[in-house]
């Protein structure tokens, strides 16, 4: 899980140093985010379809095949990428009306890694029927085609995510070094109290022994 | 399961943001009007506007030490395209005295966010002799681990920050006064 996160931030590292202009960027990092770390593991991928779509005759054949291989215990690579790439597509609603989904056979799923460039979007096909995918409450979909309002939604999202984040860090840090401050101070407590006591023995004990005047400094005997 | 650092300064992202972890090895005390920052404490604007009593540990009167404040939060910490913006910069600094003693290269500028909760972090070096220290062009997009490299400055020597709103912001919980 760790890693996950560890690639977001790497990402988005990345992502912050080279200038984004579109104004999809946004989401579009957040899709990166989303993929990259599947793409790791697919690292004999064959470059994407670009070129190689299938041929865009618009045969509904997309819900019965769709629908198993997207569960969530199905979690093989060619799902993940047919699931990423309906949710890339839902993204990139700038650009113009994209081509009639083509049909995609599950056994020629292109096993595609994340490309880096909006070109991606023209292949996708698009699926009206989301897959079942539970864990929609931590990378939410839209329901629907994207639309400016989702993707704002989305941004605001993660903005809002990212800015929890630093409050629970904030919070935290604050604790921490409160804490570290009261074992500090319990402990130089405990020390001079114990030299305090210390000086109190030493200063009655002195007292016992000196019960006439003579001299101490002028003299060492 | 990751090592989880409890330290403060990992905690709030200083180190991570600003700067690579070190080993903090002189004291350092950053008072503003009498009341001591410690990391993640909270101040508002009217309380830093003029700059703080800062004092230097360490021993050795010729070790020189160059203090650095720098808000990575800058404009808004959702969006910090200025981090890190530079608000003090002094050099030549002799150990157990204070910046009175050494040379302001950037005068202090207090801090007054308009958006979001910032980190002000204060970052306090070694320096391995006198330098000449040039002040940059412009505050903003100031970058301590690049200063301190061209400078010959090593890791810091010790790091503290607080945490600044607006004067009459809402953010953040009442945790402190």
């Amino acid at each position: 899980m760790e890693e996950v996160w560890k690639d977001i931030n790497l990402a988005s590292l990345n992502d912050h140093n080279t200038s984004s202009s579109s104004t999809s960027s946004a989401a579009f990092i957040f899709q990166d985010f989303l993929a990259r770390p599947f793409t790791i593991n697919t690292t004999s991928d064959p470059p994407p379809p670009t070129t190689t779509s299938p041929s865009p005759s618009p045969s509904p054949s997309l819900s019965p095949s769709p629908a198993p291989p997207q569960s969530l215990t199905a979690l093989s690579l060619g799902s993940h990428h047919r699931h990423i790439n309906n949710r890339n597509h839902h993204f990139h609603h700038q650009h113009p009306a994209p081509p009639p989904p083509p049909p995609l056979p599950p056994t020629s799923t292109p096993k595609l890694p994340y490309p880096s460039s909006p070109l991606f979007v023209d292949t996708l096909p698009c699926s009206s029927s989301l897959p079942c995918f539970p864990t929609t409450k931590r990378f939410p979909e839209p329901s629907s085609d994207s639309s400016p309002t989702l993707d704002r939604r989305n941004k605001r999202m993660i903005k809002n995510r990212e800015s929890a984040a630093r409050s629970r860090a904030r919070k935290q840090a604050y604790t921490n070094e409160l804490q570290l401050k009261v074992d500090h101070l319990l402990e130089e407590n405990a020390r001079l109290k114990r030299q305090q006591q210390q000086l109190c023995e030493a200063a009655a004990n002195q007292q016992k022994k000196k019960s006439t005047l003579y001299r101490t400094f002028t003299a060492p005997f | 399961m990751p090592i989880v650092s409890k330290d403060p300064l990992v905690v709030g992202r200083v180190i991570g943001d600003v700067l690579d972890p070190f080993e903090n090895s002189i004291p350092i005390r950053v008072t503003y009007n009498s009341r001591d920052v410690c990391n993640g404490c909270e101040f508002k604007p009217s309380q830093v506007v003029h700059q703080p009593r800062v004092a230097i540990g360490g021993d050795d009167l010729r070790n020189l030490y160059t203090l650095v404040a720098v808000n990575p939060d800058a404009p808004s910490p959702s969006d910090p395209s200025l981090r890190e913006y530079l608000h003090w910069l002094v050099t030549d600094i002799p150990a157990t005295t204070g910046p009175s003693f050494g040379n302001e290269v950037v005068a202090y500028e207090s801090p007054r966010p308009t958006s979001g909760i910032h980190r002000i972090v204060f970052v306090l070096f070694r320096q391995l002799g006198r330098e000449r220290v040039y002040a940059p062009g412009w505050r903003q997009n100031f970058n301590t681990r690049e200063f301190a490299e061209l400078y010959n400055l090593g890791t810091p020597v010790a790091a503290l920050y607080f945490n600044i709103q607006r004067e009459n912001g809402s953010g953040g919980r009442r945790l402190y006064s």
